[in-house]
């Protein structure tokens, strides 16, 4: 068995058995836990609009923030944008999708894909550079935000690299299958769950401040 | 004179009216070794811990940007005081205790133990640093609602015996007298009496039956009792069925901030029953933050269902009589700004109402930037104002204040919490700062159109 056959072979399986397991747990656990049920008065709003309404506008709205947070924000916005122009308009991937789920969409041009794919190298390097810099992320981080960090990037530049080189060598490919696994064992236990965990959390706040009448 | 006077001698020639402070710090309480304090305070901690609280404790991203909306960071620039920094050994202990991964963080000892240092150490970031203001929950990228958290902890923090020293002396009077600032029955009695001369209007105290039962809170008793006359004044030109009830008058709840649930229950049931007892169909809280938090969204919680009668907010009360046009006043020609409570606006959803009544009066309103649920805190809030060893940082947190206030070129600034009068009280004292703040409650009764 090739490196590439094991890592897009049993790697992957193992990896994403203990992704859909691992964060399907962590989803449960919470689930399962006991709900506090307020029993005050309302004050008249939607709770559950309120819940889905924090969703969406806390992706807009930012609050009462100094201009010197704008620029990490932007930064942070451009890092997810980019990373789902990599994920889903690339060609191989949407070709994997396809063969994995049965249909497929078009592909972004290469130089699109590659471009954006650079443009999110920098910006996962600003974020570590930052991280190493600003002394409230500096207090803040532990393992799992570096690890987290270096399995993303890891992916997104052997990804990179072996798209820039493709055909002359599989084992390029191989390792950037291999980093893909592990970013997917690595997610359901660190921040990188905070795709799932973000719909709940803010739907807790804005059914909390619905009930209260506070502005969400 | 009680033990508790004894123990902690009131302090009433300053601005800010409460503990003595002690000669020396005694900020354990209790006889407990150290493990049982550890043990205690992580016990009580993981009690309150809900499918809410825990989604908050496993969404943090680390991103740092609630320290941005900190009035304590903002002005210090130090790191410790970012508002998720503030529970991070109870983030430790939940994560290798009760998450979902709990099995995995012990047996490899990925997250350690908390010590007992650590919560010494957590002691001023929990209390003296954090008025659970909640202006870091409207900047979370994933919402957490951190002001929640930190109440939580100090659930914990209070059954370890680890709470400053004044804040649990004043929790303790509150329980063993009826008051944290020595307003006892009697004395309220004397002083309602006073304020019923005072301002020429009835005062109702005990009466068996009526169907709005009022509170003040104990600030407004011993330092700004004017609250009892203005409030009596305005329920008298409304014609409305009230009282006072000694059994239940006082809304503050040191219990409440200090992180004592059950000294919180004993506080809130005193005003239900109280409410239950005269039939009340409505409950006025006073010019008061926390009361406001205590009583309308945690009320009912204390009470185990739905509470009988409605609850609101004195601003709410006067908004409400005013939009219904059955309170008529004059206009006030004078400039003022108003210091939104962050309990009664950003936190409790009633930022309309004291525009409204400002809006009647006619004042020339200068809103701060940010103001109304952007607003910054005091910094009196959550009990911080009772902490001497606080005072420093919480008279720099209040430069921001000033600073906003003195944008708007008022002279004035009007507010609804008592609490954050005397915090600004005292500040304005420190820096022997030229503005005054007002009671919009009082303003109100100042100004009332007789028929």
């Amino acid at each position: 068995m090739s490196l590439l056959e094991f890592a897009n072979g049993p790697a992957l399986k193992v990896a994403i058995v203990i992704f859909i397991v691992g964060a399907a747990w962590r989803l449960i656990f919470l689930l399962r836990m006991k709900k506090k049920v307020d029993l005050s008065e309302p004050r008249g709003g939607n709770e559950m609009f309120g819940g889905l309404w924090m969703i969406a506008s806390r992706s807009i709205n930012h609050g009462p923030l100094s201009d010197s947070i704008k620029a990490p924000i932007a930064n942070a916005y451009l890092m997810h944008l980019v990373l789902a122009i990599v994920i889903f308009a690339a060609e191989a991937h949407i070709e994997l999708i396809e063969k994995t789920f049965g249909f497929g969409w078009r592909e972004l041009p290469h130089i699109a894909v590659r471009v954006a794919t650079i443009v999110l190298l920098a910006t996962v390097a600003v974020t570590v550079y930052r991280r190493l810099r600003h002394p409230v992320l500096r207090l803040l981080s532990n393992f799992d935000d570096w690890f987290s960090l270096l399995v993303t990037g890891l992916v997104v530049a052997t990804g990179l690299i072996s798209a820039m080189v493709e055909g002359t060598d599989d084992s390029l490919l191989a390792v950037h299958i291999l980093s893909f696994d592990l970013l997917l064992i690595w997610f359901p236990f660190g921040k990188l769950m905070h795709a799932f965990l973000i719909f709940g959390s803010r739907y807790s706040t804005g059914v909390a401040f619905a009930h209260k009448g506070a502005r969400l | 004179m009680s033990d508790a006077m004894q123990k902690h001698p009131l302090e009433t020639d300053k601005e800010r009216f409460g503990i003595k402070k002690p000669e020396a710090r005694f900020d354990l309480q209790g006889d407990m070794s150290d493990d049982e304090r550890v043990a205690k305070a992580m016990e009580n901690f993981a009690k309150d811990i809900n499918r809410t609280t825990a989604t908050y404790m496993e969404s943090c991203m680390h991103c740092g940007v609630c320290a941005e909306a900190c009035h304590y960071y903002t002005q210090t620039k130090d790191p410790k005081y970012t508002p998720i920094w503030k529970l991070e050994v109870f983030k430790q202990a939940y994560k290798r205790e009760a998450g979902p991964f709990a099995f995995f963080y012990k047996l490899f000892n990925l997250k350690k133990e908390v010590t007992i240092e650590q919560l010494e150490e957590w002691q001023e970031l929990l209390y003296d640093s954090c008025t659970m203001c909640g202006r870091c929950s409207l900047v979370c990228p994933m919402s957490i609602d951190i002001a929640t958290l930190v109440g939580q902890a100090r659930h914990g923090m209070f059954k370890a015996g680890l709470v400053p020293h004044e804040l649990h002396a004043v929790a303790e009077r509150a329980e063993v007298e009826g008051s944290p600032l020595g307003a006892t029955a009697d004395v309220f009695e004397d002083r309602a009496e006073w304020m019923a001369d005072e301002h020429e209007t009835e005062v109702f105290i005990d009466k068996e039956k009526a169907d709005v039962l009022v509170t003040m809170s104990s600030i407004e008793i011993m330092k700004y009792p004017n609250s009892i006359g203005a409030t009596a004044k305005i329920l008298n030109a409304l014609g409305e069925s009230w009282t006072f009830r000694t059994e239940g008058y006082e809304a503050t709840n040191f219990g409440m901030m200090s992180g004592n649930v059950e000294w919180q229950k004993h506080s809130t049931m005193k005003l239900i029953n109280a409410a239950i007892d005269c039939g009340a169909k409505l409950i006025i809280l006073p010019e008061c933050g926390h009361a406001y938090g205590a009583l309308r969204w945690q009320g009912a919680a204390m009470l185990g269902k739905p509470l009988p009668f409605k609850v609101m907010h004195i601003s709410e009360y006067l908004a409400d009589v005013i939009a219904s046009g059955r309170l008529k006043v004059k206009k006030v020609d004078q400039k003022v700004t108003f210091h939104d409570p962050c309990q009664v606006s950003r936190r409790g959803g009633a930022t309309k109402a004291p525009r409204v009544v400002m809006d009647a009066l006619g004042v020339d309103l200068q809103e701060m930037t940010p103001g109304a649920d952007d607003n910054w805190c005091c910094g009196g809030g959550g009990g911080v104002v009772t902490i001497h060893r606080a005072d420093d940082l919480r008279y720099k947190v209040f430069e921001l204040k000033m600073e906003q206030v003195e944008k708007t070129g008022a002279d004035t600034v009007l507010s609804t919490c008592s609490n954050c009068r005397q915090s600004i009280n005292d500040a304005k004292e420190h820096f022997k700062w030229d503005k005054n703040v007002e009671s919009l409650l009082e303003l109100v009764a100042d100004n009332l159109v007789e028929e």
